[in-house]
């Protein structure tokens, strides 16, 4: 990665800029285009799909950028935030909609940076009165208060969901995940077949986590639920905290939030978490702005109670 | 058609095809790769191409050692009766094919010295040489005179199309220099071409010049003279290049060691890491049939025919600690290359871990007993828990950075050159880039290059060194760059793409099925009615009772009276604390009325300019807060139409009559 926050900043928004421009393509091309700009690019789809900027299909093999769309996010009225494509002009456009409309809508000169993390956020100074007729003028969505309505999609997630049935394949390495800590345990000797969360290292998915529990194997849908539908004990600290007076939803590092409730906590204010970080390894990450609603529901989905700390 | 006649024809097109030959010198260079090339015409498997062929030599021309290739030679006279154009090729190509192919098995070992080609002839052919001389019965006629027809057939009845072919004048030694002069690289030339294939492997897979590698390969000298004059025979580099490239499709990757003489096979680890448990397995992609191996102490390996992987025991790894492992095969004089070093690289294939020779850009497992590499990666996660070898250990997710360089490498060794290609930049579509980032331009030329982009010298591109165009950034439009005179790339720049496939892939939650199938595209959903989140745009979930806010920009305390006569004030709020943590504080002078749906009076308390303003035209409980603010604001300018200051006039006056000393009792 460039090294740099300003450099992997204008890398970030040139990538963006790129899938903007291609639309939709193979995901080896974009692998070629991370490459090309020096960002990682696992983490550059990661921040692209937190931000409900592009949608990636692994599997197969294609991503598609998200339409251009508006949003509010909670407790900031008078902006509007801007997801999906950013194409080049798009600034341009959207600034003479407003000046030739008459709108009460101000389009920033100038967007603001994620700290070479992702994308920089663009936040429209607007009247929300304004924001569906301005949105009608510039040929782009608008969706208010899209991480409600999101969170509203969101279901109960427990193993039999977001598991299928499969034995793995053991010619592919394997480890146990700790309960505790979470990290993938190389260095321990479990026995095999016992209960637990297993990660895999297959040739199709190099990150298959496996759930074993009463004699049961499960594929998870993706290696984030894994944390969430595993037994731990009572006494563990949990995975997810809020905390009202700062409205900011605490992640434990090696226990990221799944991608949809990621995205629901990103679309309250455009940001990725801003990460913290206590020792080698050992992180949270926090994400602002997140209302009480939108946290509760969240931890809700996770099988969590809505316990705010 | 005969057997013999449907392998004159296949010959004839693998070794002297028509097109791009005409007018130049070519050579009837059969050897084993040519036949197998053949053979695959008559759908002959790889396996058995070279025993059919001389099976169908020997049935056709009742081969034996007293008729030798007499059958053969006697086709001579009647061919060069016929009247021209003869259609089809000499109906004897085959046998002379044979001729060549044997000078081409010529090479040096226990038996037999480089020139003995009559020996190699017979053994093709399971006869046993004659006493006298030539040692095989109508050999003579067969080169001296077959050869001649062979030429004067290629330029006359063919017109050149496919070449002509190149005699010498004066062979040597007289005869046998006939067929030894159309092998391009004979069987010692092509033991050194696996050394040689072994070295420039990455370079051949990316596409340069064989030939021109060959002729800058250090171990060139050990080539035959014969092979040697090839190489220094431009005329020939067309064909020399084709032969070098049809021996390194066929190349099993097998070399021949120069201090030990005998071949060296290379084998593929492959990994079982399951807790608790180190499987050790090795295929060898050389070995066509199970054989047994052992190791430099003794110990016997019994190997598995490819595909197939044979576990080897660990106690091999501890020979790996003094240098590379090749372990003696059974009765062959044959080696397999085990464990190239003391560290060897795995990455995840279809079968498990599989060793790569060096790490590109992803982590890789490391099975390891250089202390270096092992004080780098401390005990941890990383170590994998399993019984091995005392010092080795095998170490799980390996950055490239954090591996000794020699094996790393770089992206430029994987990229694929024929020719002049564009790469890199931000690629729009098969011929466009983004403007403000351009390809880079690979070529497969050994030497510095003259550049011309859009006509204007460029200076030199270096061979090995992409060209990087950062000059034409920015400068959207078609360009050209043309690379020594020899390739032209033509692209675009520009400033937008397709942007085609905008909102395609989406996520169904609500959709059990396709929940967990992740993001996918909508053509892979079917016909699913599910709620749709694409982005942040979502479609088809519940309808969410928005309402927009009431805004102000007034920074002033507001006071508001509601429909239901509640009184709220309300002050410009300072920033989020996030927004300021973030950079977003600037310009917040647009604020939230609480409830604004449901306000109907905003009183402003500015200092220099109090007014009232109404939001809905309704009248309003009269509460004693409400009447309250009304008589503090009772004065103040009320905005408006002449209806709304009838309305707050109204609200003024029931304020002072509230206030009337009867009324306060």
């Amino acid at each position: 990665m460039p090294r740099r926050g300003g450099a992997r900043q204008t890398a970030h928004d040139t990538l963006l800029r790129w899938c903007s421009e291609v639309g939709s393509t193979d995901t080896h091309q974009f692998l070629r285009s991370c490459r090309e700009l020096d960002l990682d690019p696992w983490h550059a789809a990661w921040a692209l799909s937190q931000l409900g900027h592009v949608e990636f299909d692994w599997r197969g093999s294609q991503f598609a950028t998200a339409p251009t769309t508006i949003t509010t996010i909670p407790g900031v009225p008078s902006r509007l935030l801007l997801c999906g494509a950013r194409p080049s002009g798009l600034m341009e456009r959207l600034r003479q909609v407003a000046d030739g409309e008459g709108l009460d809508v101000m389009v920033a000169e100038e967007p603001c940076h994620q700290f070479g993390q992702a994308p920089s956020t663009l936040l429209i100074d607007a009247d929300p009165t304004d924001a569906q007729r301005f949105a009608a003028l510039a040929g782009i969505e608008w969706v208010p208060a899209a991480h409600q309505l999101l969170v509203s999609l969101l279901p109960t997630v427990d193993a039999e969901a977001i598991g299928e049935r499969e034995e793995p394949d053991e010619r592919f390495p394997h480890a146990p995940i700790d309960p505790d800590t979470l990290q993938v345990r190389w260095d321990w000797e479990w026995d095999e077949g016992r209960d637990g969360l297993w990660r895999y290292r297959t040739f199709s998915d190099p990150r298959a986590a496996y759930l074993r529990r009463d004699g049961v194997c499960l594929r998870l849908a993706a290696v984030e639920y894994g944390p969430y539908v595993l037994d731990r004990g009572q006494d563990v600290e949990p995975l997810l905290r809020y905390q009202p007076a700062s409205r900011v939803l605490v992640v434990e590092g090696l226990a990221p939030l799944p991608d949809l409730q990621a995205r629901a906590a990103c679309l309250c204010s455009g940001r990725m978490p801003l990460r913290q970080h206590f020792a080698a390894d050992v992180f949270e990450d926090h994400y602002v702005n997140v209302d009480p609603e939108t946290a509760a529901r969240i931890m809700t989905s996770l099988g969590m109670e809505a316990v705010h700390a | 058609m005969t057997e013999l006649a449907a392998w004159n024809v296949a010959l004839l097109d693998t070794l002297l095809p028509t097109g791009g030959s005409t007018g130049r010198g070519v050579l009837l260079a059969c050897d084993d790769d040519a036949v197998v090339a053949a053979g695959a015409r008559l759908d002959i498997p790889r396996t058995r191409a070279i025993e059919e062929f001389i099976e169908a030599i020997r049935a056709g021309y009742r081969v034996s050692t007293t008729l030798g290739l007499s059958v053969a030679a006697e086709q001579l006279a009647p061919f060069a009766r016929q009247p021209a154009p003869r259609t089809g090729p000499p109906p004897f190509l085959a046998a002379l094919c044979l001729t060549v192919l044997a000078a081409s098995h010529m090479t040096r070992d226990e038996r037999l010295s480089t020139g003995a080609y009559y020996q190699r002839l017979c053994d093709l052919l399971h006869i046993e040489p004659l006493e006298g001389w030539p040692a095989v019965a109508g050999f003579e006629d067969l080169v001296r005179e077959g050869m001649r027809l062979l030429a004067d057939w290629l330029s006359e009845d063919e017109s050149g199309v496919r070449g002509s072919l190149l005699l010498p004048a004066r062979p040597k030694p007289s005869l046998i220099g006939f067929p030894i002069s159309q092998t391009l690289l004979r069987g010692r030339d092509r033991d050194l071409l696996g050394v040689f294939f072994a070295a420039h492997e990455r370079h051949l897979r990316a596409g340069y010049d064989p030939a021109l590698l060959l002729r800058r390969w250090s171990g060139r000298e050990r080539l035959t003279r014969p092979a040697r004059n090839v190489l220094a025979d431009p005329q020939l580099d067309e064909d020399l290049g084709a032969a070098i490239r049809t021996a390194f499709a066929a190349w099993d990757g097998s070399f021949v060691d120069s201090t030990t003489g005998r071949r060296v096979l290379p084998g593929s680890l492959r990994l079982v890491a399951a807790p608790g448990r180190i499987g050790l397995r090795l295929v060898v992609p050389a070995l066509s049939a199970a054989a047994t191996a052992s190791t430099t102490n003794g110990e016997t390996i019994p190997l598995r025919a490819y595909p197939d992987a044979a576990g080897i025991p660990h106690s091999v790894l501890n020979l790996a600690c003094e240098g590379p492992v090749r372990l003696a095969l059974h009765a062959r004089e044959e080696e397999i290359a085990a464990i190239p070093a003391k560290t060897v690289l795995f990455e995840l294939g279809a079968g498990g871990l599989e060793q790569i020779p060096a790490a590109g850009e992803e982590p890789v497992w490391v099975l390891t007993c250089d202390p270096g590499l092992l004080s780098a990666i401390p005990e941890g996660p990383r170590h994998f828990r399993a019984p091995l070898p005392s010092g080795w250990a095998l170490l799980a997710d390996v950055k490239p950075e954090e591996l000794p360089e020699d094996v790393r490498v770089s992206e430029r060794d994987g990229v694929p050159v024929q020719g002049a290609t564009l790469t890199g930049g931000l690629q729009l579509d098969a011929w466009a880039w983004l403007v403000d980032y351009p390809p880079h331009v690979h070529c497969d030329l050994p030497e510095p290059a003259p550049v011309t982009i859009d006509d204007v010298d460029h200076g030199y591109m270096e061979p090995g060194e992409p060209l990087t165009l950062g000059v034409l950034a920015g400068d959207s439009g078609t360009h050209r760059v043309e690379v020594a005179g020899l390739y032209e790339l033509e692209f675009e720049l520009r400033e937008s793409g397709s942007r085609d496939g905008i909102g395609t892939v989406g996520r169904y939650p609500q959709d059990p099925r396709l929940l967990r199938a992740g993001a996918i595209s909508a053509k892979d959903a079917g016909e699913s009615t599910s709620a749709r989140i694409v982005g942040a745009c979502i479609a088809g979930g519940p309808e969410l009772r928005w309402r927009p806010p009431l805004m102000v920009t007034f920074n002033s305390t507001v006071h508001v009276i509601y429909r239901d006569g509640r009184v709220r004030a309300c002050s410009p709020p300072n920033p989020p604390v996030w927004l300021t943590q973030v950079g977003l504080d600037r310009a917040v002078n647009r604020w939230e009325i609480p409830d604004g749906a449901d306000a109907v009076w905003l009183c402003v308390a500015s200092d220099s300019h109090p007014r009232v303003l109404a939001r809905l035209e309704m009248d309003i409980p009269v509460t004693d807060e409400a009447l309250d603010l009304v008589d503090w604001f009772a004065e103040r300018q009320v905005i408006g139409d002449d209806a709304t200051k009838r309305r707050w006039r109204r609200l003024v006056a029931i304020a002072h009559e509230d206030e009337a000393p009867g009324d306060a009792t």
